[in-house]
């Protein structure tokens, strides 16, 4: 023990500034894995059921196969239990924008609350415990219109205390509740989503118009027959309303959001791996500069009988320390960074999928000892190349001054890197792998990237040498460069890994911007295809996903009807599923396609011969329904509506970016009869020729302030805007790995000017001024970064064609044109290379500022 | 030729002290163009101090050195780097040479430095290496010479610059009799060729037979006279 804390505290005492940096890097590098997961987790716990909170997990949800379940209905779900006593809770559930200035703001990037439709009477317990003995005034609450409950966050967020007023949009409404109470913190229940409002059920109807609730909860109480009962209610609800709703559990629920946003939070977990990836190369490089700088000690340690098996544990001991460290940093750094990450992961969520609730991010111990193994089995992995070097030190060496080590062996083998670049090549033509229906992950594509990845790092290692050998051939005339050249043209380690450093963070950044800007051209092409209408309408606070807020159809009705207005074209999605392949089902008028509406086309369409209408209707795919049904052009399904099963021909395959869901577009006025919507998620207006479009826009906004209405550049604007949210945890993450480059390149420089003190000795002897050596430094540095930032664009090229063509397809469905982002690759390049050069020079400047002449 | 002329180094007063341990107590000594001087003393004795001193990578406490008539403690740290490249070159002990670096860059380093043109570089090496009976080593890696090799380059690199002074130290400590014989004949041969004074640091007081003169050193005082063999 005491030959273990001298031999290994004293080196990271003496050297504590490295040892700080390292350990901040790698602290940065689990700190964001942890912070993205516990950023994906907020967003599945925001999945669960809002109704949970208030009176706990239900054992069976009842849904409509296809909009909601009419009030009268409930009566006979309650019939079907045949008398098993069971409480029934029927919900309504709808989202909130507030309209007064700054309070969506308040909320965060979610910007909605939402509004829980339940019968209060049923839960007085649930109210009693606020109000105590004064139930007058819970009475009272019930005959008054436009009364909220709201949760004690949404009223310290929202500055509304007890009896103030909050101005909303609803289903593209104004409406002005008062808020009635505070929701208490129950316990024993899940904590209360943020932004939770609670208001009495036939109040809620009555105000958006509604005679059907979203779904039923249903909880069977304790008892000894609680099993019995259970069994009972199953069957009783599955003879009745088998065939026409949807009976599911709580968990069901929440395992549905959890599954259909597997492929977006993997790819998320994956990119958060990369500052990880890189911190590990660094530890890899620190622990083999201790290695170099101590060889002569090792060497006095195996002559005085210390065997080889023990200096390996000491350097593996040595990682250990740095993987604890880094865990016990890396906690804090998620911790810190989970507030960015959880905003942004659930507000892509709720954009993209499903509505997600605003949940604070919490730490569990699963996370405590996740971060701490992350650390410690990553730095033992780092550590084994060195820790094999240092036990492999013969007993008598000693070196002196015109000994080189060479770098590790496995740099040396290009064989290997060819056989890896080959392998991930042929894996990228594999199939993804599924372990449930319509879940496809791209375990090969992954493979393919790391295989890459490794290789390539390799491959690099050869092009430094390869760099430095020109450099020494040309650089003749210049000290500096002639040196920097040499100690290039024979790297050691520490450059091999500085330089895997830089070119897997830059390889990854450029594939990462590689994707979005393909994405970016598609999309933009996609929306210039699709958005033709004069003007768009959603309600105020919707982002996209189906479970946002609505507008009334009775007020699309009446703009309809107003002069100068040629046609409005609504659409409305329902999430359903076939054969458990989930899917939404959505409605656009097909009369205005080809002429003022668009699509953008893959296959089709094709117009089927009315001589056999062996269906109801035709349907428009898009890739992600072909993708997770295996059904194609001309191929029938048969979809569950209210109506009973209706059966669709494919008549045609578009290209849709809005979702990664399965979307099938069936013509508005079937879908409404099918389904007797009267709530839409947007609208598209036409003008008559010669309208003003900015009179029109103008005179909507003030007609109905509850809804947003744009123009066709607005929505454009708004439509990229959304786009660059949902990228923006991928554009943190890109950053933080080139940080954790770029500070990996200070590392190793300085690790590099540490043990070169005899050789520092010499060149200022020799008469090498102060400058001339920070130059070397600079130059060592810039090509380190040169290399890496070539060879790094080089991978990015090939993984971003990988990502594009097989990662993305697999994971979300999505056709993409490649659009290699040129201007922004050079700026990445330039920068690096700048900020390379600028820190090398500076890192040699302060280093040789402080430096001692060591004897020579 | 004036006696200002002919001196190239005059030391007075120098003390160096690290901590409480005193390491040079009032030096001083003079040397003149090409002449060979040896200091010998014990390990410890406060030589490699009184060099580094002298090559301006450390500073006395006290004193001053003059070389070529400037005060080397006055000057600034570019000016002294400057000395370093052409006036005052080193010959170490475990020969120091830069391992990246062939031969013959090793040798034309300094001139580099000085920023040289490549006809000059280029003839000059050519002469040195052929002083220094390397001619057929000047693609060689420095990892590949013998010790004695390896000396006779650092020599090489040494005196390429036709510097003023050259300090040695230990110059042939890591070497075999036969090798160090060969060196010392050479440094001494090619110091009084190029007109160069030499300065020895040894605590080999065979090493200091071939020189004009020899200072003793012990405990970090210098005095002039036979060196008693016990000593050491």
């Amino acid at each position: 023990m005491m030959f273990w804390s001298r031999f290994t505290f004293r080196h990271v005492r003496d050297d504590w500034f490295q040892t700080l940096l390292l350990l901040l890097i790698l602290g940065l590098g689990v700190g964001t894995f942890l912070s993205i997961r516990m950023a994906n987790r907020a967003a599945v716990e925001g999945f669960r059921l809002f109704t949970d909170s208030l009176k706990g997990a239900s054992d069976f949800i009842v849904e409509s196969k296809g909009g909601g379940i009419p009030v009268s209905q409930l009566r006979l779900i309650r019939d079907a239990l045949n008398g098993v006593p069971a409480e029934l809770y029927p919900v309504v559930e709808v989202p909130l924008y507030p309209l007064q200035e700054g309070m969506a703001g308040r909320l965060g990037n979610s910007s909605t609350i939402r509004l829980l439709g339940l019968d209060l009477v049923q839960l007085q317990g649930l109210v009693s415990s606020f109000e105590e003995d004064d139930m007058t005034a819970f009475w009272e609450m019930l005959d008054k219109p436009r009364q909220l409950l709201i949760s004690e966050t949404l009223s310290q967020e929202l500055e509304l205390p007890e009896g103030s007023k909050l101005e909303v949009s609803v289903v593209g409404r104004r409406e002005v509740f008062e808020i009635s109470g505070i929701l208490p913190a129950f316990q024993g229940t899940a904590p209360l989503p943020g932004n939770l409002a609670v208001m009495d059920l036939p109040m809620l109807l009555d105000c958006v118009g509604r005679d059907y609730v979203d779904r039923v909860e249903i909880r069977v109480p304790e008892g000894s027959r609680r099993m019995q009962n259970l069994n009972e209610v199953a069957h009783g609800l599955e003879m009745a309303f088998g065939s026409t709703l949807a009976i599911s559990s709580a968990e069901d629920k929440s395992f549905e959001g959890a599954t259909m946003t597997t492929a977006f939070r993997l790819n998320l977990s994956v990119l958060s791996l990369v500052a990880l990836l890189v911190g590990l190369f660094l530890i890899a490089q620190t622990l083999d500069a201790t290695v170099s700088k101590r060889r002569r000690e090792i060497a006095t340690l195996r002559s005085l009988g210390i065997g080889p098996q023990e200096i390996y544990r000491l350097w593996l001991s040595e990682a250990v320390l740095y993987g604890l460290g880094a865990g016990a940093l890396g906690i804090l750094v998620g911790y810190g960074l989970s507030a960015f990450t959880v905003e942004a992961v659930t507000t892509t969520v709720s954009s993209l999928y499903k509505e997600t609730s605003r949940t604070a991010a919490s730490i569990y111990t699963t996370d405590v000892l996740l971060s701490f193994t992350i650390g410690v089995v990553g730095s033992l992995v780092a550590a084994y190349l060195p820790a094999r070097d240092a036990a492999s030190t013969p007993p008598a060496q000693c070196l002196r001054l015109g000994k080189r080590i060479p770098p590790f062996p496995i740099f040396e083998r290009t064989g290997i890197a060819l056989v890896m670049l080959v392998a991930g090549f042929l894996l990228a033509f594999a199939p993804p792998w599924s372990p449930q229906l319509g879940l496809n992950i791209p375990a090969a594509g992954y493979a393919t990237a790391l295989l890459w990845l490794s290789g390539g790092t390799l491959t690099a290692a050869s092009g430094l040498k390869f760099a430095g050998w020109l450099i020494h051939r040309s650089g003749g005339n210049y000290a500096p460069i002639l040196l920097a050249g040499s100690r290039l043209a024979q790297p050691t380690s520490r450059h091999q890994l500085a330089l895997a450093g830089f070119f897997v963070a830059i390889g990854m950044a450029s594939a990462m911007t590689f994707l979005i800007n393909s994405f970016e051209q598609t999309v933009t092409h996609w929306l210039q295809q699709r958005l033709k209408a004069d003007l768009f309408i959603s309600s105020a606070g919707f982002k996209g996903s189906e479970s946002g807020p609505r507008i009334a159809g009775g007020m699309l009705d009446k703009i309809e009807q107003l002069e100068g207005i040629r046609a409005v074209d609504r659409f409305r999605s329902q999430d359903t599923s076939v054969a458990g392949i989930r899917f939404s089902i959505a409605g656009v008028r097909f009369d205005l396609l080809g002429t003022d509406q668009d699509l953008l086309w893959l296959n089709g369409p094709t117009i089927p011969s009315p001589a056999y209408p062996t269906y109801d209707g035709i349907g428009y795919a898009n890739e992600n329904f072909t993708r997770r049904t295996g059904l194609g052009m001309g191929e029938y399904i048969q979809v569950p509506t209210p109506d009973g099963e209706k059966t669709i021909l494919i008549a045609g395959i578009h290209a849709d970016y809005a979702r990664d869901n399965g979307l099938l577009l069936v013509d508005l006025p079937l879908l409404e009869s099918w389904f007797s919507f009267n709530e839409y998620e947007t609208a598209s207006v036409f003008l008559e020729d010669g309208s003003e479009v900015d009179a029109f826009q103008m005179w909507l906004r003030q007609a109905y302030p509850g809804l947003n209405v744009r123009n066709n550049s607005e929505l454009m604007e708004t439509a990229l805007f959304i786009f660059h949210q949902t990228f923006s945890v991928t554009r943190a993450l890109q950053m933080i790995g080139l940080t954790v480059a770029l500070a990996g390149l200070v590392l190793s420089l300085l690790s590099l000017l540490r043990e070169s003190g005899k050789e520092l000795s010499l060149q200022r002897t020799l008469g090498m001024s102060r400058h001339e050596i920070a130059i070397t430094t600079a130059v060592e540095g810039f090509w380190v970064a040169f290399v890496g930032m070539i060879s790094g664009l080089l991978l990015g090229a090939m993984l971003g064609i990988v990502l594009i063509y097989v990662i993305n397809r697999q994971s979300f469905g999505w056709t993409l044109q490649a659009a290699y982002p040129w201007k922004d690759c050079l700026l990445l390049g330039l920068g690096v290379m700048f900020l390379g050069l600028g820190v090398s020079y500076a890192t040699g400047r302060l280093y040789i500022r402080k430096w001692r002449k060591e004897p020579l | 030729m004036q006696a200002h002329e002919k001196n190239v180094l005059h030391v007075e007063g120098l003390s160096k002290c690290y901590g409480n341990q005193e390491v040079l107590r009032n030096v001083g000594f003079s040397m003149n163009r090409a002449e060979r001087v040896a200091i010998v003393g014990p390990s410890g004795s406060g030589k490699s101090t009184l060099l580094n001193c002298l090559a301006g990578l450390e500073t006395p406490d006290a004193g001053f050195i003059k070389f070529q008539g400037r005060n080397l403690l006055d000057m600034e740290d570019s000016e002294v780097t400057a000395m370093r490249r052409g006036n005052l070159t080193s010959v170490f002990q475990f020969f120091h040479l830069l391992p990246t670096l062939q031969a013959r860059e090793n040798v034309e380093f300094p001139l580099l430095l000085e920023k040289k043109n490549r006809a000059y570089r280029d003839s000059k090496v050519a002469t040195v290496l052929e002083e220094v009976g390397l001619t057929h080593k000047a693609n060689a890696w420095p990892s590949q010479l013998s010790g004695g090799e390896m000396q006779r380059l650092a020599i090489a690199r040494a005196l390429i610059s036709d510097p003023a002074m050259i300090l040695a130290d230990e110059p042939t400590g890591s070497l075999d009799q036969k090798n160090s014989e060969r060196i010392l004949e050479l440094l001494s041969t090619l110091a009084e060729r190029h007109g160069t004074a030499l300065l020895i640091v040894t605590h080999d007081p065979v090493a200091s037979a071939g020189c004009d003169r020899i200072l003793h050193m012990l405990d970090g005082e210098l005095n002039e006279g036979p060196v008693p063999s016990t000593e050491y």
